[in-house]
């Protein structure tokens, strides 16, 4: 048995008038796994994923779902992919069990009742006899989920999943492929423009730039690559400084007006008591002292080179993660 | 060809669901009552003008008021109007994949693309064969009714076969041809390419027909089967009714072929 669920092997996609979208991908997504597909816009992501999906051939290269080269001609793997590509798709004059139908149908699944338990796991109980066409994004979303599902696929491939649910249905969504992977072994590529999301989900993450995969990580891993700082703020920040440089340390300024200092030395963010210490003795004790792991979306821009670390960009969430 | 049942039954219900396959049924349902209407004002056309049917100085010159007029206006209409209205029922089959973004579901899937294509084409076929079925009983109703109101001379059996025959020989033969609107509708990602296409070859059969070339232009064909250049047009002959044949099955090929390889970026 092919211990990959997806591969690609030298994908490389060139558009007419020379768009290099995708240049030599390699990918290997383990079975069971939750795969992160991250990078910017026009990055190659959706191209990368019309490749695996077969809906676009690839210029050079190849893609494999399972050990089994992607073919327009060899429809039978689809049994066992479900996918949601970009914004959601239905067909508006057919109502929400008559979009799942179609697609139960066209997957070939035999046990109608499977329609009526995604209608319940999705809560699509209120909108089933309800035209697609008058749906709102979030439960258009919630449709192209559950026809993405509907044939219990053991590899799910999603292009933005979170668009358009509110933040309790990113949450539910987020805790529905965390069981299916531990529950069933559904392996997850999911490419989303919420890192967060991703931060939270995925077990490897794989960053894409223009068109070129520049890491691929086990979130463990990654987490280790992150930069982790200590912030400190002071009443009088020359000061503070001066007493930190005074112990040894090499402070740096944390924004332009030099309010905020931080250090980086293992042994501050080992002991964070300690610097407290030292500044209350030199008479400039600390308004603010915490240790800020640089998030996801920290290391992405960092390594797309789009930008440096913003602190202002740390969410406050993360701050109390590390803290804790 | 995987899953060509389960495409069919798809197919069918996603017809069932729109209004597109009813618009066009009641599109070919005019037909026959204009021609009816035809046949009254030409049957008393003082009275027609009376009743509004008619403009005061406006004469029609579609013939006279009889059985043969009635089967040739209708015939008529189902040549050239039929080339339009089945390219929407075609268009809006394949087109609307691509203007609903519901083409990436149809192509990462156990059912075969080919499965799709047939299925739809299929569908599009049946539909187009029952509309024109219900589209002759009804002239046969409307002319029946005429001949009893006021009175409908020429009648018989032999003009009636003769004419609905040609009709519904027409209208198979466009329906055959509706493969290269469904290849364009594919090809343009949308409906207005598929609709463009059948615009453009009505306008090349006329133009052909009229310059003596039409047995030979795949689309002038159904309307000389139909009778419509008259009982001195040109004969088709097997040579033509194969012309169009290989023209459909060119369109079907090509369309699935383009299913089959092209990319799907919608």
């Amino acid at each position: 048995m092919n211990e990959f669920a997806v591969a690609t092997f030298g994908v490389t996609k060139r558009y007419r008038g020379d768009v290099l979208a995708v240049d030599r991908v390699d990918l290997r997504v383990a079975r069971g796994e939750i795969y992160g597909f991250l990078g910017p816009n026009g990055a190659g992501k959706s191209t990368t994923i019309r490749v695996l999906l077969g809906m676009i051939a690839p210029t050079a290269g190849h893609a494999e779902l399972f050990g089994e080269r992607v073919r327009a001609e060899a429809p039978a793997v689809w049994r066992r992919v479900g996918h949601l590509v970009e914004s959601a798709t239905a067909y508006p004059e057919l109502t929400v069990r008559e979009n799942l139908e179609v697609a139960r149908r066209l997957q070939g699944v035999g046990d109608r009742a499977s329609i009526e338990r995604l209608i319940d796991q999705l809560s699509l109980g209120e909108y089933a006899d309800r035209r697609a066409g008058t749906l709102s994004l979030g439960n258009l979303q919630r449709l192209a989920l559950a026809r993405a599902l509907l044939h219990e696929p053991e590899l799910l491939i999603l292009d933005e999943p979170a668009n358009g649910l509110d933040p309790a249905g990113v949450i539910e969504v987020r805790e529905l492929f965390r069981e299916l992977a531990q529950r069933r072994g559904t392996t997850v590529f999911i490419s989303s423009h919420i890192l967060a999301e991703v931060d939270r989900l995925a077990t490897r993450i794989g960053i894409i730039h223009r068109g070129r995969l520049i890491e691929e990580l086990d979130s463990e891993a990654l987490k280790g690559h992150r930069d982790v700082r200590l912030e400190i703020g002071a009443r009088e920040s020359a000061a503070a400084e001066a007493a930190l440089r005074q112990a040894g340390f090499l402070p740096g300024r944390r924004d332009a007006q030099g309010a905020f200092l931080e250090l980086r030395e293992p042994r501050a963010i080992a002991a964070p008591d300690e610097i407290a210490r030292i500044l209350v003795e030199a008479g400039s004790p600390p308004t603010h002292l915490a240790l800020a792991r640089e998030t996801l979306e920290d290391h992405f821009m960092r390594l797309t080179a789009q930008t440096g670390v913003a602190t202002e960009a740390v969410a406050p969430a993360t701050r109390a993660e590390v803290a804790a | 060809m995987t899953g060509l049942t389960a495409a069919l039954s798809v197919e069918l219900l996603k017809a069932r669901r729109s209004k597109v396959p009813w618009m066009v049924a009641a599109g070919f349902s005019l037909f026959p009552i204009v021609g009816g209407l035809f046949m009254l004002i030409l049957k008393d056309p003082e009275r027609a003008r009376q009743l509004g049917l008619l403009g005061a100085k406006a004469q029609l010159a579609a013939g006279t008021a009889d059985w043969p007029t009635f089967v040739k206006l209708v015939s008529q209409a189902v040549a050239i109007g039929g080339a339009i209205l089945f390219a929407f029922l075609f268009t809006w089959l394949f087109g609307r994949e691509f203007a609903d973004r519901t083409v990436r579901d149809l192509v990462a899937c156990p059912t075969s693309r080919s499965a799709i294509v047939i299925a739809k084409v299929a569908v599009g076929s049946a539909w187009s064969m029952a509309i024109i079925g219900w589209m002759l009983t009804l002239a046969l109703a409307i002319g029946l009714t005429i001949d009893a109101l006021v009175g409908l001379p020429g009648w018989s059996g032999d003009v009636i076969l003769h004419g609905f025959a040609g009709a519904a020989t027409a209208a198979v033969m466009t329906i055959g041809l509706q493969t290269l609107t469904a290849f364009f509708a594919g090809v343009g990602r949308g409906y207005l390419p598929g609709l463009a296409w059948a615009v453009l070859a009505v306008f090349l059969a006329q133009i052909l027909a009229a310059l003596g070339w039409g047995a030979w232009f795949p689309w002038s064909i159904p309307a000389l089967v139909a009778g419509v250049a008259g009982p001195d047009a040109e004969v088709v002959s097997a040579g033509g009714v194969a012309i169009v044949a290989v023209t459909a099955l060119l369109g079907l090929g090509a369309t699935l072929l383009w299913w089959q390889r092209a990319d799907q970026t919608g």
